[in-house]
């Protein structure tokens, strides 16, 4: 099952043209790093920032006037998404649902009320912050905005939660649950977040660069250029990580002929079983691997190796192209874009 | 071991298929386990308690709907983690124990979840130990647990199970969410054997928030009460084995429900606040009720969302009685307090065991409903009753709205 990929979009630290970023990721070029200061020790990390120039339009809409980083994220990845596939959510004739993918959430907003609690009490909560810690404001912010009174979900986990959000736009689409679907993903950073992913052992302060961004796709059932998830499987230990990969992998070239791969390595600790599965299963094939120009933003950047995927099927005549993902808590999964 | 590779075949070439559930497994402050639940609903019990967890004194609310530790005896696969560190893959592993108690022989091809706060309550024992300049020797478990799907990942496999796992977070509906996308995926013939449901676990920033808000009650919960003064929350985890028909009945298996509708909605009026007309949950019922087929007389009880928060209930009330006016309604969080992403899959571990025990729950401390709408409340004491067809309805933050429709399982 397969559905086809209509519009694409994205903001992140390289810019918000999908054609010209993916121009420079194909030139090895990378993001400019900026400078995060931790609140009392003053360490500082590096990470990759969107321009607040390149989201500052849609802070003024009604919906986000008060909400957090990761809602503006959203939300402009979304427009251009939609403005690329030339539909309008308000044509009364068409279904839409909006599907938004996260890893972390609005962490911002979340530490900056949990602060309060913890400095002076569970019942100094601010009630404007609380509303945007909940996952699914950002969803909830985009479906005001659009008007889209239909399904609304939003999905959480590593980095395959983009993955899943595609396969359960899939489900919608072919089902006739909707007729264009919006599938968004979005990410930001914050101190709280690279120190947990530090502490956790993966890293954060050399390789990988952690990121923001916004990556959106619009769905429907008919088109040219189509996208088909393998949902993958669970694993707890690098081995069975790499024999997932092989496994979805392999699920793939069972309908396709694949010609390259869009990967999910980051130059951190969890690359070895993807880079691994990659070479037995396809053994030496061309390759990109966008996080090391857009810095690591999960689920964010699995959306935005879909996104590369489709222009450069649409672009260099290449039929088909897979996108493994290894996520860094326990899941792998991949989908194949092809252009038929 | 399960493959979900399966779901690469086209779904719509296929008639879509009758969707059963054959175990279920849950744990809630009613109890834990299906029959436990199911004494406490006979009995009409109030499960709510003072919150113990985390100072609450300068609060709005001081109680909850809480499990205690005594009760979780299972232990997951990640033995050398401290138990207080697991506590939502305790509630996932119990659930799915007993429903893997009934049905040994399931292998999930995919595992679909519903959470609000997932491991908030690992992120918050991070952050005061980030803060503290102190890092904790258990803080990387705490990172690592803290991802919503984490719990549910350790509870898969000390099953031995590898399915992927899908997290819904429509924070309140998730819960009915899951059940209602796993509905789909075994309806279209994506998958053939899902597990489903939700979890959450009592937390001190959620609590906070809705203290917040000042949707947090000072005395009682009284969901459709014309006096109600907000809710109290809760936490559990409830987990259902779907499958077809075709297979239940081919492999001679109980059925203990069937899924036959599901429907959601989105309501655009307030990230925190539903549209005081009804719509949005009027719509998901509509939809719902249209998804199955059925006429909306024939649907005889509904287990509302029913926080017992003003703005809800009279939302909610207004859209029961348009679309169901004849159903009997009650509100099960009075017994138990609102466990946000849990609430929807154990409202329905509460439908199936009404339907299959002969009796409807009880809509606790409730007098007298607002005087501009009528619903049909079961006021106090379960009602015995032979339920066939019931519906449950979702409302959650950022207008997220589902209901879903269970019927009773062939004798």
């Amino acid at each position: 099952m397969s559905v086809a990929i209509r519009g694409c979009g994205w903001v992140t630290p390289m810019g918000a043209s999908v054609d010209a970023v993916c121009q420079a990721i194909l030139r090895g070029e990378c993001a400019d790093p900026v400078t995060l200061t931790y609140p009392d020790s003053g360490r500082t990390l590096q990470c990759l920032r969107v321009p607040e120039a390149d989201i500052a339009h849609v802070a003024r809409f009604p919906r986000l006037r008060r909400s957090s980083r990761i809602s503006h994220l959203a939300m402009t990845a979304a427009l251009a998404a939609i403005a690329d596939s030339g539909l309008d959510p308000a044509d009364p004739n068409r279904r839409w649902a909006v599907l938004f993918a996260a890893s972390n959430g609005g962490v911002v907003y979340t530490r900056k009320f949990f602060a309060e609690l913890a400095n002076r009490g569970t019942h100094a909560g601010s009630p404007l912050l609380f509303p945007e810690t909940v996952y699914n404001a950002p969803a909830s912010h985009i479906a005001a905005h659009l008007g889209i009174t239909g399904t609304t979900s939003t999905m959480v986990g590593d980095a395959t939660v983009s993955i899943q959000a595609l396969a359960m736009a899939e489900d919608l689409v072919n089902s006739g649950g909707c007729d264009s679907c919006l599938v968004v993903a979005a990410e930001e950073t914050d101190w709280i977040l690279a120190e947990a992913y530090a502490v956790w052992g993966i890293g954060g302060f050399v390789r990988p660069v952690f990121a923001d961004g916004a990556a959106a796709v619009v769905l429907e059932r008919e088109g040219d250029c189509r996208v088909t998830c393998d949902a993958g499987s669970s694993y707890s230990n690098s081995g069975e990580a790499k024999s997932a990969i092989v496994r979805s992998l392999q699920a793939l070239t069972e309908i396709s002929d694949v010609h390259s791969v869009v990967g999910s390595t980051s130059g951190g600790k969890f690359d070895t079983p993807e880079t691994r599965a990659i070479a037995e299963v396809f053994g030496d094939i061309p390759q990109t691997h966008p996080k090391f120009s857009l810095g690591e933003a999960f689920g964010t950047s699995t959306l935005s190796q879909i996104i590369m995927a489709t222009r450069m099927v649409q672009s260099l005549s290449l039929s088909s192209i897979a996108v493994p993902v290894l996520g860094w808590n326990g899941q792998c999964a991949a989908a194949c874009v092809q252009l038929h | 071991m399960a493959s979900n590779h399966d779901s690469l075949m086209d779904a719509t070439a296929s008639p879509p298929h009758r969707v059963v559930i054959t175990a279920m497994g849950c744990l809630s402050p009613l109890g834990i386990g299906v029959s436990s639940t199911e004494v406490s609903l006979r009995s009409a019990s109030d499960c709510i308690t003072p919150v113990d967890a985390f100072d609450v004194s300068a609060c709005q609310g001081k109680t909850a709907g809480q499990i205690p530790d005594a009760w979780l005896t299972s232990h997951c696969r990640d033995a050398d983690a401290p138990e207080e560190i697991n506590r939502a893959a305790r509630f996932l592993l119990h659930a799915m124990e007993e429903a893997h108690t009934a049905r040994p022989e399931f292998e999930p091809e995919i595992a679909v979840i519903g959470t609000t706060s997932g491991g908030m309550l690992l992120g918050e024992r991070f952050f005061r130990s980030a803060v503290s300049g102190l890092p904790s020797r258990r803080a990387a478990r705490w990172v690592r647990a803290y991802v919503p799907q984490a719990p549910v990942i350790d509870a898969m496999q000390s099953l031995g199970w590898n399915a992927p796992c899908r997290i819904l977070s429509n924070a309140c509906a998730s819960g009915t969410n899951a059940l209602g996308h796993a509905f789909s995926l075994v309806r279209t013939g994506k998958n053939r054997r899902v597990v489903c449901g939700g979890y959450d676990v009592l937390c001190q920033l959620v609590f906070a928030g809705f203290d917040a808000l000042r949707a947090y009650t000072p005395e009682l919960c009284r969901p459709f009460d014309s006096e109600r003064s907000g809710l109290v929350l809760g936490e559990g985890a409830a987990i259902f084995f779907l499958e077809t028909m075709d297979d239940a009945v081919a492999a001679g298996r109980p059925v203990l429900a069937e899924v036959t509708g599901y429907g959601s909605s989105t309501d655009n009026h307030h990230l925190t606040q539903p549209n005081p007309d009804g719509s949005g949950p009027r719509l998901a019922m509509q939809r719902a009720i249209a998804d199955a087929g059925i006429a909306a007389d024939t649907i005889d009880y509904i287990n509302a969302h029913g926080t017992a928060t003003p703005f809800n209930d009279a939302c909610e009330a207004r859209a029961i009685a348009d679309v169901c006016p004849s159903a009997k309604v009650s509100s099960t969080k009075g017994q138990m307090g609102h466990s946000l992403g849990a609430a929807g899959a154990i409202e329905a571990a509460v439908c199936v065991i009404a339907m299959q025990n002969q009796f409807l729950p009880a809509n606790l401390h409730f007098r007298q409903g607002d005087p501009d709408t009528s619903l049909d409340v079961i006021a106090g004491q379960a009602l015995p009753a032979s339920p066939k067809r019931v519906m449950s309805n979702s409302l959650g933050f950022g207008g997220a709205n589902a209901s879903i429709i269970l019927e009773a399982g062939p004798s």
